[in-house]
């Protein structure tokens, strides 16, 4: 079993799905993705007094930026930052009240993000989402931002820092470029 | 020097004191050699406390740190386990430092080694990296720097001077212009119009340097130190 801590507006946690995919289904490993929220910021405008800090946060945010767009054009994926960082906590809570496979969800809420910069935080939205995926949650919607909560807490305690994080075998392991000792670990 | 631009069909840009600058050293010298190419090497000295606060350790424990939040401070502590646990797939040995070292030094021995002995570049990374990060090397301190580049082969004579004169203007005027030319962190790796933070894109600058044959790869680290395929 493999624990995939995500967020839906996280562009790493996107760019990592299809070949998390991949190695699942090469390696027949079960899967159990799990809600992390981070922090995602928009590349900051230059400062007219800016500090060596400031311009380093701004360098780095666009850095970062042009290489997940670089790395959605490698995939063939589509990859449209929004405008503004929108909460994703409804979808997360979602997740973690998921019965069974989650996988239809999961991709259907990073599509649902990355490609039509959707709400994930609004319920009508996340209500069609888990309609279209087929899942099945084990309490009701309204009960999802407390399930959130609590998967944050076990998430953190787990050592979660960021997404993707892939614990496997008490290691945690944050990013794709992982997925080459992961495979090493889960693999018989 | 510009630094975007070179003759070499690579730029890479390192650090001493950042243990994900170490655990790139191998990977990055093996894709060298196995091109045939000279990949030029240069510094790029972090200022930590301007980005990530500062912080000093003694026996292991913080005694002093500022502007750090909690999750900087999970982000930091995940950032050395990472860097650790591959360095001890390659062999080496990783020792979160005490302090935040001022590596200007022995960075502008990296300038010094390329413009005096260019074939001994990857025995002075040899004779730098592996110990610091075993906390065994005072790199603040210029003979010991210099017992570094004399063990690598690499003559020493003038390096004294060279890293306070013009070394060290070569050092600084580059650090300048890191942020104006979107670099800001090591190790990175410049060619053509790119620019790639960290060691997980060397498959595909593998892929761009070879030819670019095929469908281009994704990041990727190996756990050996080598370059995935």
């Amino acid at each position: 079993m493999l624990d995939i801590f995500i967020d839906f507006k996280s562009p790493a946690a996107y760019l990592a799905l299809k070949p998390t995919l991949f190695l699942l289904e090469e390696t027949g490993t079960k899967a159990r993705f799990r809600p992390f929220r981070v922090r995602e910021r928009d590349v900051p405008q230059i400062a007219k007094h800016e500090t060596v800090g400031d311009s380093h946060r701004r360098v780095r945010a666009q850095s970062r930026r042009n290489i997940f767009l670089h790395y959605a054009r490698v995939q063939g994926i589509e990859m449209n930052f929004p405008a503004e960082r929108m909460p994703t906590d409804l979808a997360l809570g979602a997740l973690a009240l998921i019965d069974g496979a989650q996988t239809a969800f999961v991709e259907l809420c990073f599509a649902a993000y990355w490609r039509d910069n959707a709400n994930l935080d609004d319920e009508a939205v996340v209500t069609q989402l888990i309609a279209h995926s087929g899942v099945t949650l084990n309490d009701d919607l309204s009960n999802a931002r407390t399930a959130l909560e609590v998967s944050l807490d076990k998430a953190e305690e787990e050592g979660a820092v960021d997404t993707p994080g892939y614990l496997v075998k008490e290691q945690m392991f944050v990013g794709r470029e992982h997925l080459p000792w992961v495979r090493q670990l889960i693999q018989p | 020097m510009h630094p975007l631009q070179s003759n070499a069909p690579l730029i890479v840009y390192i650090d001493v004191k950042s243990p994900y600058a170490f655990i790139a050293l191998k990977p990055t010298l093996a894709l060298e050699v196995e091109l045939g190419v000279a990949f030029d090497w240069r510094p790029l000295t972090l200022n930590i406390p301007s980005y990530l606060g500062s912080a000093e350790k003694k026996k292991g424990k913080v005694v002093a740190s500022e502007g750090r939040s909690a999750g900087t401070w999970n982000l930091v502590r995940y950032a050395y386990r990472d860097a650790r646990r591959y360095a001890e797939q390659q062999g080496h040995i990783l020792k979160g430092t005490e302090k935040i070292w001022d590596s200007s030094v022995a960075n502008i021995g990296i300038l010094w080694t390329v413009e005096n002995a260019r074939d001994k570049l990857p025995a002075y990374l040899e004779a730098v990296y592996p110990p610091f990060w075993r906390r065994e090397l005072d790199i603040e301190d210029v003979s010991v720097v210099e017992a570094c580049l004399a063990e690598a082969g690499v003559p020493v004579d003038g390096f004294a001077d060279y890293q306070a004169g013009a070394g060290r203007a070569l050092h600084d005027d580059l650090q300048a212009a890191f942020h104006p030319n979107g670099i800001y962190g090591v190790p990175t790796y410049v060619f053509d119009d790119h620019i790639l933070f960290g060691r997980e894109h060397l498959p595909y600058i593998r892929w761009y340097l070879t030819g670019r044959n095929g469908p281009p790869p994704d990041i990727a680290n190996a756990p050996d130190g080598s370059v995935p395929c």
